[in-house]
């Protein structure tokens, strides 16, 4: 533990404020951006159907219908066909507007710090804080204190780690804070309740824990391969796009992280949405399960490999 | 007892032979000199010593463990390898604790103070490192060293960057640790702070020991300086215990 509290002591650094509100700040603007889609979703999907509901079409806009029973069963039909949507589209909407409110913007939050934005501030983290021991000429002294290599570099993920929960709090936070700014600016339509808030967000926040941990294994593992800052950066972010990727090929998808990191997070297929920034373009269907165990074995091959690694080489 | 004892120990990096075939004892309780020409192999040394560096063959045995020894052990050595570097956006003081934290077996905070004491740092232990000149920087790599109270200290050219006030400073030290029975394994160009400081010197020259002794035998009827230059310039051949 003392190891622990040594490295998370050397992430108090001005580094981790500026990944944070560089985050905040693409979480903003995505959402700020996103603010008239759902308006307009809002809209398509629960007043426009509400409306047909309460003021069905007369029988002149039905085709030039005569009044009569034909033209009452076709008003019934429409009315029909309206609740139906309004029932399945309603909770869409309510999810995406639930976004912008301070409980449902945890969801939002975790997509942000689970999708590119957060795999390059993690892998940028990465870089400083354990290829930075070597560029910084600090590992000497670090394993002149501790020699058993494993350990440090466990201290190291576990840091990294935390690191990473603390950005996503700290998205969260400053989501939740700006959410509220843009809601006085633009004001929202409807206003989700928290519990349904809750419900999108929690899930989502307790999925990007493996993510954050499965990102984190990876910085360290090209920070234990490289062992300098930038070219952990460019290797760790480098295995994340090439996996995105790969993840396009039918023969390959289902073996990527890329595929894997949507499967697990459920992100939507489309290149940008409200809570994510991730491609999705592999053919087959998302399976949150072989996402798990995607992610865990990663996470763990990635620290197996840098332990061993890390015990074999000079610290020069 | 032997502090150190280094058996056949050599290093190769791509074919190039950095140390070749040492055999060196500190014995406990002793200050012991490495001396040698930049690229000598001194700090490799050093660095195998400390379990930073893999030897290519050969063991070292330190404080009775052969490298790399357990954390109980460890705890009990203090160094610095080369230039010392610190966390910059860290005050000095942090940067101690960090490396308390670190180690096996966390002491308590006096620790800190008592280091930062010891190199005269004290009233600068609250700024951030970034703004210490060199000299400030190899002080705080000394309280590094000094952190655990070791009863091994490996200093590899502590002297650097170090004012003659620094310099006389470090020699009251060293010489007060001795006399307290800690090991000193030093290496450092500075012959003259050698010979007051040291009990026994030995010379590197390509990866070898080419002479070891007591200085007045390494010396023999010259000055240290004469025989560390004769010595490095051509290969050994005569002395106390020239191999």
């Amino acid at each position: 533990m003392d190891l622990l509290r040594a490295e998370i002591a050397k992430l108090r650094r001005p580094l981790v404020f500026w990944a944070l509100l560089g985050l905040v700040l693409v979480g903003a603007s995505v959402g700020a951006a996103y603010l008239e889609t759902a308006k307009l979703q809002y809209r398509n999907a629960i007043v426009a159907p509400t409306q047909a509901i309460q003021h069905p079409a007369p029988c002149k806009a039905l085709g030039g219908l005569p009044p009569g029973p034909k033209c009452e069963a076709v008003r019934a039909r429409d009315v029909e066909l309206a609740r139906q949507f309004l029932r399945e589209t309603t909770n869409d909407s309510l999810r995406a507007l639930s976004h912008l409110e301070p409980l449902g913007s945890g969801g939002f939050a975790a997509g942000i710090v689970t999708s590119t934005f957060g795999a390059l501030v993690i892998m940028l983290l990465a870089g400083a804080h354990i290829g930075g021991e070597w560029t910084g000429h600090t590992a000497k002294t670090l394993f002149v204190q501790e020699n058993r290599r494993g350990r440090v570099i466990l201290a190291k993920f576990g840091s990294l780690w935390i690191a990473g929960v603390a950005l996503l709090v700290g998205t969260w936070a400053g989501m939740a804070i700006t959410g509220q700014l843009v809601a006085r600016i633009f004001p929202i339509p409807l206003h989700p309740s928290p519990a349904l808030q809750w419900a999108y967000s929690w899930p989502q926040l307790a999925r990007a824990l493996l993510v954050i941990g499965a990102f984190a294994a990876v910085g360290t593992f090209s920070a234990s391969i490289v062992r300098n800052t930038l070219g952990t950066f460019f290797l760790g972010f480098g295995i994340i796009v090439a996996s995105m990727v790969l993840s396009a090929f039918d023969a390959l998808f289902a073996w990527t992280p890329g595929y894997w990191v949507a499967s697990w997070m459920g992100f939507e297929r489309t290149l940008l949405s409200l809570d994510h920034i991730w491609p999705d373009v592999f053919g087959g269907p998302q399976n949150p399960a072989v996402g798990a165990v995607g992610l865990s074995l990663l996470l763990i091959a990635c620290l197996a490999a840098s332990v061993s690694w890390i015990r074999r080489v000079d610290v020069a | 007892m032997d502090a150190i004892r280094c058996e056949h120990l050599s290093k190769t990096r791509r074919g190039r032979s950095i140390v070749d075939e040492v055999d060196l004892v500190v014995p406990a309780g002793s200050a012991f000199a490495l001396l040698g020409p930049n690229g000598a192999g001194k700090t490799t040394l050093m660095k195998m010593i400390l379990g930073l560096t893999r030897p290519t063959s050969g063991q070292v045995v330190v404080l009775g463990e052969r490298v790399p020894v357990s954390p109980a052990t460890l705890a009990c050595i203090g160094a610095i390898i080369e230039e010392p570097f610190f966390y910059p956006w860290m005050t000095a003081r942090r940067n101690l604790d960090v490396v308390l934290h670190e180690g096996a077996r966390a002491r308590s905070s006096s620790a800190i103070e008592s280091a930062l004491e010891q190199v005269e740092l004290t009233e600068t232990g609250g700024q951030r490192v970034k703004t210490f000149s060199q000299g400030m920087r190899q002080r705080l790599g000394l309280a590094t060293a000094l952190l655990r109270s070791p009863s091994l200290l490996v200093l590899d050219e502590p002297a650097n960057g170090l004012d003659p006030i620094g310099i006389a400073a470090l020699r009251r030290m060293l010489l007060q640790l001795r006399e307290g029975g800690t090991t000193i394994l030093v290496s450092s160009h500075q012959l003259h702070e050698i010979e007051q400081t040291c009990d026994r010197i030995a010379i590197m020259r390509d990866g070898r020991v080419v002479l070891e002794g007591t200085p007045s035998d390494v010396r023999g009827y010259s000055s240290l300086e004469e025989r560390f230059l004769a010595t490095v310039a051509k290969a050994a051949g005569s002395g106390p215990t020239a191999r």
